[in-house]
């Protein structure tokens, strides 16, 4: 279980996240969604300590995130960054093998190789193992770079954006991956921009605002209201067999 | 499939494993080639003789106290550049960053001149007299160390105070560059001829005038840094892949950086100030290396140290033979005979998509 408690931070004067609360349980899902500059990656980095917040306190369990030691925060904890670059070239191997770094004490050993094979052929990446990761595409480099925090072995797993580089087929087919994830008992929290996402496959959504928690829940909260009250955009949710469709309204309906 | 994957992936590891041997044993030959080649002639008895301790005293000169010292010189000021290149393109995350980047040479070059120039070090040779020598040369090595040891703190400053990302610290190393090179110019300008000959002629980067004392002081240092660079290699590749990532997997960017750049420059200035400044080594060993074995960190530290030592001798030796008994500064060397294999490198590998 992770809990989050009155978590603040603030980039010098700007604050970016005010008393947030929450609390997520093992073997769920739940989407961070809001608009640009809410807060969400900030939150994100919060939860992995990349940045360290200034008030409120994380626990893991029953631990305190920031009495954790770095190197064993990262055997349980995995993030996946919403965009890198490498400026050399690197092997789509070496890549993912960097995940392995916890629990690396002073050499690979045969384990975290074959740990390394099975990730990639999971994730449909065998065929450009050696190939140089800057050769691939957006999506592909997504998916190295998920293959990479997987291979954490970790029990939370923070993704910033995952689905932003990738085609529809491939945006469905990491959803579903990770919700089958969270059904084996780990914790996944993504940022999204896309609302209809976020409605489709999490358990929870956490709508952010200017850095405030401005509504928390299940998927109940995928009102037209609330979502009008983020982006500042009529939208129609339609409900069918279970599952929310969110359409938003042209504001212009002069052009048709 | 993915038994197939671990195959190729352990292929790949013993391919690298047997270039590490291949290029210490290639070492092991020049260094071998190198002995017996020179002004004077110097077979394999001889050297046979030394290793048996009952070699001829002009044997036994030529061999332990003019060939050899210059021999391990090369070997470790090649080693000491091409792995602080190595790691400074990593830290940096700039293929163009070499041990040179944060103006360590200029620093250097600067404490040199001010030795010659304030330290009446220079004078002419008796013989000839119109070449320059120095006749006090630890007084220069101990101002160009001091002078980069400086310039290290001087960048360690301005990056901690700045946020300490990569651009800001190659943007300061420029800045101190500048500044130590404008120096440098100074000095040159109120030199003698005399003096302002032996600067030049320091800035060559030159093997020939070593003992087995500055070697000692050398290893010293060298050694242990590189085993540290080695032993940081997983923190190095993390901070390559990003600062956010590093942070996640537990490694610390800044601190990571901060003792990666100290390491790093502590070798350089330390061949710098002994040896003057070899361009070439540092900047171009690491991509060679690069192209041969890939980007693994794992193997790419150790066998840029290799092969830079191998390089370097390999230099050093032509620049003694070429035009014997006329010896030319081993920085030109490197440069006249690297660019072009650089060159060939590259555009041999150009059409490859993947690494290999």
């Amino acid at each position: 279980m992770l809990s989050i408690d009155q978590i603040s931070f603030s980039y010098k004067e700007t604050d970016a996240l005010k008393a947030v609360s929450f609390l997520l349980e093992k073997g769920s899902v739940a989407a961070i969604v809001g608009p640009n500059g809410s807060g969400k990656s900030t939150l994100l980095k919060c939860m992995d300590r990349i940045l360290t917040y200034q008030a409120g306190k994380i626990h893991l369990e029953d631990e305190e995130l920031k009495t954790i030691s770095p190197g064993r925060l990262s055997k349980k904890i995995a993030y996946v960054p919403q965009r890198e670059y490498s400026a050399m070239p690197i092997t789509v191997f070496d890549a993912v093998l960097l995940g392995r770094k916890p629990h690396i004490k002073w050499q690979i050993t045969n384990q975290d190789i074959k740990i390394v094979s099975q990730m990639l052929e999971k994730l449909d990446l065998s065929e450009f193992a050696m190939r140089d990761v800057n050769s691939l595409s957006g999506g592909q480099q997504q998916r190295v770079s998920l293959a990479r925090a997987l291979c954490q072995q970790p029990e939370i797993l923070l993704l910033d954006e995952p689905t932003a580089n990738l085609d529809l087929y491939h945006q469905i087919e990491i959803m579903e991956y990770l919700t089958e994830l969270a059904h084996e008992g780990m914790i996944v929290v993504i940022t999204l921009h896309d609302i209809n996402l976020a409605a489709q496959y999490c358990d929870k959504a956490l709508m952010l605002n200017k850095g405030e928690l401005f509504a928390c829940g299940g998927k109940e909260i995928f009102t037209p209201e609330n979502i009008q009250t983020l982006f500042h955009t009529q939208v129609e949710v339609i409900q069918r067999n279970d599952r929310l469709f969110i359409l938003p309204q042209r504001k212009n309906t002069a052009y048709k | 499939m993915s038994d197939q994957l671990e195959n190729t992936y352990k292929k790949y590891r013993r391919r690298n494993g047997y270039v590490m041997i291949a290029i210490l044993l290639f070492m092991i030959l020049s260094v071998s080639v190198s002995v017996c080649i020179g002004g004077t002639a110097v077979g394999w008895q001889d050297v046979k003789a030394v290793l048996l301790g009952k070699a001829s005293s002009s044997a036994w000169q030529i061999i332990v106290n003019l060939r050899l010292p210059r021999i391990v010189a090369a070997l470790v000021c090649g080693w000491a550049l091409a792995i602080s290149g190595c790691v400074m393109q990593i830290i940096l995350r700039n293929p163009l960053a070499s041990p040179y980047t944060l103006g360590l040479s200029n620093a250097a070059a600067f404490g040199a001149s001010l030795a010659i120039v304030f330290g009446s070090v220079a004078s002419k040779v008796p013989k000839s007299g119109d070449m320059a020598m120095v006749t006090n040369p630890y007084l220069v090595t101990v101002c160009a160390f001091a002078c980069s040891l400086f310039a290290l703190m001087l960048i360690l400053l301005i990056a901690r105070s700045l946020s300490g990302d990569p651009q800001t610290i190659i943007l300061a190393g420029i800045i101190i560059s500048s500044i130590f090179g404008a120096a440098l110019s100074g000095m040159q300008y109120v030199a003698s001829a005399t003096q302002l000959a032996s600067i030049v002629f320091w800035s060559f980067g030159d093997l020939g005038h070593t003992n087995w004392t500055g070697i000692l002081i050398n290893c010293v240092l060298v050694f242990p840094a590189s085993a540290c660079m080695y032993f940081n290699r997983w923190n190095y590749r993390a901070i390559s892949a990003g600062d956010e990532y590093a942070q996640s997997i537990g490694v610390n960017p800044n601190r990571t950086r901060m003792t990666g750049l100290t390491l790093a420059t502590l070798c350089t200035s330390v061949v710098v100030s002994f040896f003057g400044v070899i361009a070439f080594i540092g900047l171009v060993v690491p991509h060679m290396v690069r192209r041969c074995i890939g980007n693994n960190e794992e193997f790419l530290i150790p066998v840029s140290a290799l092969f830079g030592a191998t390089f370097l001798l390999i230099c050093d030796t032509l620049a003694r033979t070429v035009l014997s008994p006329i010896i030319i500064p081993v920085g030109i060397i490197t440069s006249i005979f690297g660019a072009p294999f650089f060159l060939f490198i590259l555009l041999k590998r150009r059409r490859s998509h993947a690494i290999h």
